[in-house]
């Protein structure tokens, strides 16, 4: 595919309560973004938004944020699904040819609606509803425990990327203060209170309030509009099946499938050694590891002995991951952004040395049915 | 640039006041069939992606493309989805446009 320039870009601090209105938030993305590349609304052609109707209390929910979300008058839609698949149609609207300049933003304020509530209404309606046994909370058990059992990893294996992660997003000015942990320990993690046995509370990406935006344009207005533009060089995106008994959960299907599709387009060969930074959503600290091993930086069942770090041979998630910070509708896409700033050498406390590569990637479903991922590229 | 896109089949569920006898993933699994049927020379193994599109409100589900993959016959294979309210089927046939002008590697047929 064509490359696409990622020109600009804010997101704006993620709360677990915000001090803001909904509408307040999504208009300091969206400006942020656009004064970050020095442009005005008008030149927005068309904008993408993503919400869930479901988070935020009312149905075709984008009619109230068209005016706040630069929507007004332009070629507008929306992708209910995680920002960063919003950043998916915002990209092929580039590459149509038809528009010169695509906002995408993404966010919801979790403080507003209960959560793990709201998810229940993911779940099958007939079979699986009326039991709510089965849940985003309870099937991330079972992943987690599926991966320990297959590959003889232990649960202090697992905290220790909770511990990493919280460890990044303490030296992340944006990320969720009630995950900055400087100080935490693997035993902090592990007695922090059982969600689903074995995912404990300090190794779930906690929902909370926040919002993203980001500006795409093609390759030509790209270079126009700023000397150091982010290249989108692949994306890739695929689900899987439904039913957790009809799926391996040791595994990411989905993710593997979709890495194959973003590696192929960028031309990446060798993940591992090609990729300098990895920013990737994990709802749970275990996902980290699923979903790295599905895109080959690790062996399966080996991630835990990949050097992750910041100063690590392949870091991920040094902003803190979606641990530091996961507004639902606007994770994925503040992936893109991390992974971006790791690129533009703009990740000021946090920073890569000489990344020149990056990939992030968005979900949705439970125990990740809906990965996407892109491949970043610096300009210098 | 963006490749020309051609509609290759459409295919309907049967319509009627009530279809007491499904459920809602049983339902778009006929209008899939019969776009199947429309395209002899097309199998579900021909399509790379999809794009869904409903309104979750009206009918009590979040991200209901999740549940319905097998029905979709979506399993391994690339999926967004589009809400717009009332135009949301409007707007998931602009969304396949984009899909396949697009030229992302192999989402040939969506």
């Amino acid at each position: 595919m064509e490359k696409v320039g990622i020109v600009g870009y804010y997101q704006v601090k993620s709360y677990a309560d915000a001090n803001y209105g909904r509408y307040e938030m999504i208009f300091e993305a969206v400006r942020g973004a656009l004064d970050n590349a020095g442009l005005n609304k008008k030149d927005i052609t068309t904008a993408i938004s993503c919400t869930n109707d479901y988070y935020d209390g009312r149905t075709i929910s984008n009619c109230y944020t068209i005016e706040v979300g630069g929507g007004y008058m332009t070629d507008e839609s929306k992708v209910e699904m995680d920002g960063a698949h919003a950043v998916l149609y915002g990209l092929m609207r580039i590459l149509s040819g038809n528009h010169k300049l695509a906002l995408v933003w993404g966010g919801s304020m979790a403080s507003c609606f209960p959560y793990h509530a709201a998810r229940l209404y993911e779940t099958d309606p007939t079979w699986e509803r009326p039991t709510a046994y089965v849940n985003d909370i309870t099937a991330a058990g079972f992943q987690m425990r599926a991966y320990m059992e297959r590959y003889g990893v232990n649960a202090t294996d697992i905290a220790k990327i909770a511990v990493k992660n919280r460890k990044n997003a303490s030296k992340n000015p944006l990320a969720l203060q009630e995950a900055q942990k400087a100080d935490i320990t693997i035993d902090e993690v592990l007695n922090s209170g059982i969600y689903a046995d074995p995912v404990t509370e300090l190794m779930v990406a906690q929902p909370c309030d926040g919002v993203a935006a980001l500006l795409l344009a093609p390759e030509k207005q790209a270079l126009s509009i700023t000397d150091n533009p982010v290249w989108i060089t692949g994306v890739g995106y695929s689900q899987e099946t439904y039913y957790l008994g009809d799926r391996n959960l040791a595994e990411s299907k989905s993710m593997a499938l979709a890495g194959k599709m973003a590696f192929d387009s960028a031309g990446i060969k060798d993940p591992k050694s090609q990729i300098d930074v990895a920013e990737l959503f994990e709802a749970y600290a275990h996902e980290e590891l699923i979903l790295s091993e599905a895109l080959g930086l690790a062996e399966k069942g080996k991630g835990i002995n990949l050097r992750s770090e910041i100063d690590g041979d392949l870091p991920i998630n040094p902003s803190g991951g979606a641990i530091g910070g996961n507004p639902p509708c606007g994770t994925g896409l503040i992936r893109i952004i991390e992974a971006a700033k790791q690129l533009k050498g703009e990740a000021n406390g946090y920073q890569v040395k000489g990344a020149k590569t990056a990939i992030a990637s968005g979900q949705i479903g439970m125990c990740a049915q809906n990965n996407i991922i892109y491949v970043l590229e610096g300009a210098n | 640039m963006g490749r020309q896109v051609a509609i290759a089949s459409a295919g309907f569920s049967e319509h009627s006041s009530k279809r007491s006898d499904v459920n809602i993933a049983e339902l778009v699994s006929e209008a899939i069939n019969d776009c199947l049927r429309n395209a002899p020379s097309v199998g579900f193994e021909d399509i790379d992606g999809y794009v869904t599109g409903n309104m979750p409100g009206f009918e009590g589900n979040s991200l209901p493309e999740l549940w319905m993959t097998d029905w979709l016959g979506a399993r391994n294979k690339s999926l967004m989805r589009v809400t717009t309210g009332g135009t949301t089927g409007g707007s998931v046939g602009i969304a396949g446009y984009y899909t396949v002008t697009a030229g992302l590697p192999n989402l040939d047929t969506v």
